[in-house]
């Protein structure tokens, strides 16, 4: 009998998307992260073991996107049309103009986005440089993780 | 807005102008599942584990890098001791185990990989004797392999004929790269306290208490604490110093420890530790030194500089520690001369010798690293300069290492080039008094009373 079940374990199961262990069995809390991500339901005798928070820890929702270059006429808008045709929405955006400096800093929502994250920021890049601007589009979390405790 | 617009614009600004990045994801993999009775079935089976392990190492960091907007500058393996997993081959050349681990790398695009080591602070086994013998002939035949030998610790002191064993390596090792400045050396550390989580090569060797897989990081960000520094102004006391860089190093650290939680979901691997070290590079700006500059000394070695890493150093951890879930690795300032424009232009200056650095490792992670030497040095003195660093670590119960390199027909003050990260190293004088009778007594220097604490 296994008394602890590890990452590893459930990395070398390649059966059924139901693992069966008898009961007593200890799932680490790594491993039980694992098999939710593989959409494996482990039982320990009959239990089903629940799923650890976070699982599967959601898509990204919210990405921030700068700008940053010589003001001209049509930046924002050429930005947003990037985005809306993308199914992008915006749900924050602010910017300065100093001494012919542009910065403008969106918070969009990439939930409903219609191409992948990477995709979306080549686009981005591609149209700054038509604008002769630089674009950025980082996820959200980096922020949160980098200037909240 | 959940952020105010100038801390968006302060995380960018870290990235885009000053240096910011990831400086390693190194993926651990036990290899301890490979062991055989030929070193060719070993090879074989050590190639086929890593390229079925880690091939989505390069992919997933890929992603992450443009997710985050966060460069990751390396991507690294680590592996069990070598030295173990070849035990029970008949062969005493092991220098094919190192082909197939370059090789593997190479197939993954990956830039070093760490573990041709052999742990020997007490004493040696057979396979520690065969690793340290085919050190020089495989770090001259592969790119990408890194070797490290413990030789010393706080509990078991300080191996001294592994010691003397190792000037000679070293010194082997130079001539068989002697074409390209001995470059061999500087993919070669002897340790004491050696760690087992160390994602930065070229130390990183996957420990036996480890787990099958893991993700260690090592974070970075020089330039943008000699940034934060400048901006204080001279004014700053100390204390107002440290509170900045403790500020910086949490921001920083944060930043590594979003990308390591993620790397080791995506890669299904345990997340194991971040390292909390400052790192330089050659780019300009991204340096150790300048921060010491930064901070008033005229050239990085003046008096004062030891006094400076500490601070910058303790005040590193101390921001990084809270900013982490896991600490681990070496965790304190890099001082590497080739690698950081600061030390470089220090060294030619003639404000830095090995003396000045090796009193600087008492306070910092990690030792006399890549440090070239004229070619002429005789190993027992370089087994001298190594016995030295092994007492500091061992006194001190910290990790210390030498990385040197005597370069083949160089002089003091010519220059060694190796390019990339490596970078270029004045070539620094050696005291030139002999030690040879002290290194040639052998045995082991007993540890101090300091292991003494159960």
């Amino acid at each position: 009998m296994e008394i602890l079940v590890t990452l590893d374990t459930i990395k070398n199961y390649d059966g059924s998307e139901i693992l069966k262990l008898p009961p007593g069995s200890l799932v680490t809390k790594e491993a039980r992260i694992f098999a939710a991500s593989k959409g494996i339901k482990i039982y320990v005798g009959n239990e089903l073991l629940k799923e650890p928070f976070p699982a599967n820890s959601p898509p990204a929702k919210k990405a921030v996107i700068s700008v940053i270059g010589e003001d001209r006429v049509g930046i924002i808008a050429g930005i947003s049309e990037v985005l809306a045709k993308n199914n992008v929405n915006i749900l924050d955006i602010t910017q300065t103009s100093i001494e012919g400096l542009f910065t403008m800093i969106m918070v969009v929502d990439i939930s409903g986005c219609t191409v992948s994250f990477e995709d979306l920021k080549k686009l981005l890049e591609d149209r700054g440089k038509s604008l002769s601007v630089r674009v950025d589009a980082q996820r959200e979390e980096v922020f949160r993780f980098m200037h909240r405790i | 807005m959940s952020f105010s617009r100038d801390e968006i614009i302060e995380t960018i600004r870290m990235v885009q102008a000053e240096n910011l990045d990831i400086r390693t994801i190194t993926l651990g993999i036990s290899l301890r599942d490979c062991t055989g009775e030929s070193v060719f079935e070993v090879s074989e089976k050590i190639y086929r584990k890593l390229t079925s392990t880690a091939g989505s190492l390069v992919p997933v960091a890929k992603e992450l890098e443009a997710e985050f907007g966060i460069p990751i500058v390396n991507k690294r393996i680590s592996v069990t001791p070598i030295a173990i997993v070849a035990e029970s081959c008949r062969e005493k050349d092991l220098t094919p185990i190192a082909e197939a681990m370059d090789n593997a790398a190479r197939e993954l695009g990956i830039d070093f990989i760490g573990g041709f080591s052999a742990l020997v602070q007490k004493g040696f086994t057979r396979g520690d004797i065969n690793l340290i013998n085919s050190i020089p002939e495989a770090l001259s035949a592969t790119e990408r392999v890194c070797a490290s030998v413990n030789a010393a610790s706080t509990r078991a002191g300080i191996n001294m004929d592994a010691v003397l064993a190792m000037g000679h390596v070293i010194k082997k090792t130079a001539e068989l790269t002697a074409a390209r400045d001995g470059i061999g050396c500087a993919k070669l550390v002897v340790f004491a306290n050696a760690v087992e989580d160390n994602p930065f090569m070229a130390g990183a060797f996957h420990g036996p208490g480890e787990a099958e897989t893991t993700v260690n990081i090592g974070i970075s960000g020089p330039g943008v604490v000699n940034t934060v520094i400048r901006r204080l102004g001279e004014g700053a006391d100390f204390g107002e110093l440290a509170e900045a860089v403790k500020r910086t190093a949490f921001k920083i650290t944060r930043a590594g420890e979003l990308i390591g939680r993620e790397a080791a979901r995506r890669l299904g691997a345990s997340f194991g530790v971040i390292d909390l070290s400052l790192a330089p590079t050659p780019a300009v700006g991204d340096s150790i030194a300048n921060i010491l500059e930064a901070m008033g000394l005229e050239r990085c070695g003046a008096p004062g500089t030891t006094a400076a890493l500490m601070l910058l150093n303790d005040a590193v951890k101390k921001g990084g520690a809270m900013a982490a879930s896991y600490v681990g690795g070496l965790s304190g300032a890099f001082i590497p001369v080739s690698e950081d424009a600061g030390m470089i232009r220090a060294a030619s200056d003639g404000a830095l010798t090995i003396e000045k650095l090796e009193a600087m490792t008492c306070v910092c992670s990690v030792g006399l690293d890549m440090i070239a030497i004229p070619g002429d040095t005789s190993a027992e003195t370089i087994a001298g300069i190594i016995a030295d660093e092994m007492a500091i670590g061992v006194v001190n119960k910290k990790t210390t290492a030498v990385r040197i390199i005597p370069a083949p027909g160089k002089k003091a003050g010519d220059f060694v080039e190796f390019g990339g990260l490596l970078g270029r190293a004045p070539v620094m004088p050696v005291n030139s008094f002999d030690s040879s009778i002290f290194v040639r007594r052998g045995g082991r220097i007993p540890p101090p009373v300091q292991s003494l604490t159960n």
